[in-house]
């Protein structure tokens, strides 16, 4: 794939946001112990067992400090300070693999309580992907420190594409293996799970009778059939879709399966940067339609994916730029928005922006930006970023007047 | 991987495959798949097995006091109500091997075992989170069926374990 330096920058960045995003609060989790590891957990647990260091009885742990709040704030910059050398592209073969066992371990150690977690599987796996890409170029191609060039970023887009469709193409393999090939028969049984999520997401926070349910609406929740598990007006519209569902069966299945008929086909998107977008669209809606359909069963970081590797949002802004044909100029806006975002710090006059380090602000910014995506409050996260917005505008317009009028040095023009 | 392109001929497929093979992303995509459905759920690796198998009955899971009416789980615990199912299946499926009997022939006194397992760490959690005294004095793990019959949505809740 032809990746231009410039969205090859772009990539480096939106992941680089996304991958800070997803660690924003791993370090708040209750985790004092590893009661059944995983993954690279698993592995240093049985190290531990064959080489007599402990074992499971003594309850030896390897990664739960990383539930210490304190600790992990340290261990968050020290992946932030990794990061930065990633977007600028500076000694990829060291920074990525890095970056990738840093990103693995608080959610190995997360999802090594006993019971399984995935929302972060794909994100992580895509940074994995892009550390071995970066290892096999550097024993077979050529090792550098240097940013990646034309072939490298072709090579780490296409494998994040690879990863990112194929964790939805391994979930197709998932269904057909689990339901011993029956799982077109069975979708309409789908319908019963919105039940479940239903009840699930309530006795998460909430319980007993909703006081404030209206006559009429508990008269049409009864004939429908709810039992008196839980009245709530809000099951009520779940209820009824999940037995419109049930009471059409072979309309369920259709529906359903046109997801996994989705998920099945996104791997055409590999190396295609139309049909990735096409295909990248059409998950969003399919992710946004589960959330909307379960009651809150949302995969925000799996959607980000498909906005930087497959809707192609780092081309897009990319490709906007390169209409800039001075090289100058180009760099100017950059550096002036870069600088604008900044000096945002000083015109913040959000609570508690003033007492927090300009360190803080940033990442706080960067995560707002992500957040932007799946928070119903989105609105007020607009609020929020509106000064940065403006002062990086502000930023980018006067930097770019800048290098207009500024007639020193020789003018370089992008090559087409 | 700076070889040439070798000549198309029936005597070259078996270079050409191999060329072919190096190069597409295909082969990395089978041997991501092979790896994910292989390993399962080892973070970050998953095979993703949400709603991969559509019974005609499917469960949740809720702790309460003895009256039976559930709490809020995540509120007192920091679990959220899908994990206690998780957790109550990975804890079967160790105790099951544990014991060598298969969880499908548990008897109500072994599956209360488990259960009240589950229940002494969910009050762990909380009394790691200040919140022990908020929990009622015996806790009650419960489980709940969810079934379409004769046109009606039917929930049937049955005690798992109490303490």
């Amino acid at each position: 794939m032809n990746v231009s330096p410039l969205e090859g920058f772009f990539l480096r960045l939106l992941f680089a946001g996304a991958l800070i995003y997803t660690i924003r609060i791993t370090g708040q989790f209750n985790l004092p112990n590893e009661p059944h590891p995983v993954g690279l957990l698993k592995i240093l647990h049985r190290l531990a067992d064959v080489s007599g260091i402990t074992d499971h009885s003594q309850c030896r742990t390897w990664l739960t400090w990383l539930a210490d709040p304190d600790k992990f704030e340290i261990f968050r910059w020290c992946f932030v300070g990794v990061l930065i050398f990633y977007v600028a592209g500076i000694a990829l073969p060291v920074v990525l693999p890095l970056a990738a066992l840093m990103h693995i371990l608080p959610y190995t150690l997360y999802g090594s309580q006993e019971y399984n977690y995935h929302g972060a599987s794909m994100i992580s796996l895509v940074l994995l992907a892009q550390a071995l890409t970066v290892i096999y170029d550097a024993i077979f191609r050529k090792c550098s420190c240097k940013p990646p060039d034309a072939k490298l970023r072709g090579w780490l887009l296409l494998h994040s594409m690879v990863i990112v469709t194929g964790a939805y193409f391994v979930s197709v393999i998932a269904k057909v293996e689990n339901s011993k090939g029956e799982w077109f028969l069975n979708s309409h049984n789908v319908a019963l799970d919105m039940i479940k999520a239903d009840r699930q997401t309530y006795f998460n926070r909430n319980t007993g009778p909703a006081p404030d349910i209206a006559p009429e609406e508990l008269k049409l929740v009864q004939q429908i059939g709810i039992t008196d598990v839980i009245f709530r007006p809000k099951s009520y519209p779940v209820q009824v879709v999940a037995t419109w569902l049930l009471e059409h069966p072979w309309t369920s299945r259709i529906l359903f399966s046109s997801g996994v008929l989705l998920e099945t086909l996104c791997i055409l998107a590999i190396g295609n940067r139309i049909l990735a977008c096409i295909i990248g669209l059409s998950l969003i809606a399919f992710h946004r339609s589960i959330d909307a359909l379960m009651g809150g069963v949302a995969f925000p970081y799996n959607e980000l994916c498909d906005i930087i590797f497959l809707i192609g949002l780092p081309f897009g802004l990319a490709w906007t730029l390169e209409r800039i044909k001075n090289v100058r100029i180009r760099h100017a806006l950059l550096v002036g928005a870069g600088i604008g975002v900044i000096a945002s710090y000083w015109f913040q006059d959000y609570q508690g922006a003033a007492t927090s380090s300009l360190g803080n602000y940033l990442l706080s910014l960067s995560n707002n930006v992500f957040d932007i995506w799946n928070n119903p409050n989105w609105t007020g996260l607009l609020n929020y970023l509106r000064p940065a917005f403006v002062s990086a505008i502000t930023g980018a317009l006067i930097a770019t007047a800048t290098a207009f009028f500024w007639r020193g040095g020789s003018v370089k023009t992008a090559t087409p | 991987m700076t070889s040439a392109n070798p000549t198309p001929s029936l005597a070259n497929f078996p270079k050409i495959a191999w060329f072919w093979l190096l190069r597409t992303p295909l082969t990395v995509l089978v041997i991501y798949c092979l790896i994910s459905v292989y390993l399962e759920e080892n973070f970050p690796f998953s095979n993703f097995p949400m709603y991969s198998n559509p019974g005609a009955e499917r469960m949740y899971y809720t702790i309460s006091a003895e009256d039976g009416i559930g709490l809020p789980v995540q509120t007192l615990t920091d679990v959220t109500s899908p994990k206690i199912g998780k957790i109550y299946r990975t804890k079967v499926a160790k105790y099951s091997k544990k014991i060598g009997v298969k969880s499908s022939k548990f008897s109500p006194e072994q599956t209360a075992t488990v259960g009240r397992e589950i229940l002494g760490d969910l009050r762990e959690k909380a009394r790691h989170l200040g919140r022990e005294d908020q929990l009622p004095g015996k806790l009650q793990l419960n489980r709940t069926w969810i079934t379409f019959k004769n046109g009606r949505i039917v929930e049937t809740t049955t005690v798992l374990a109490n303490e």
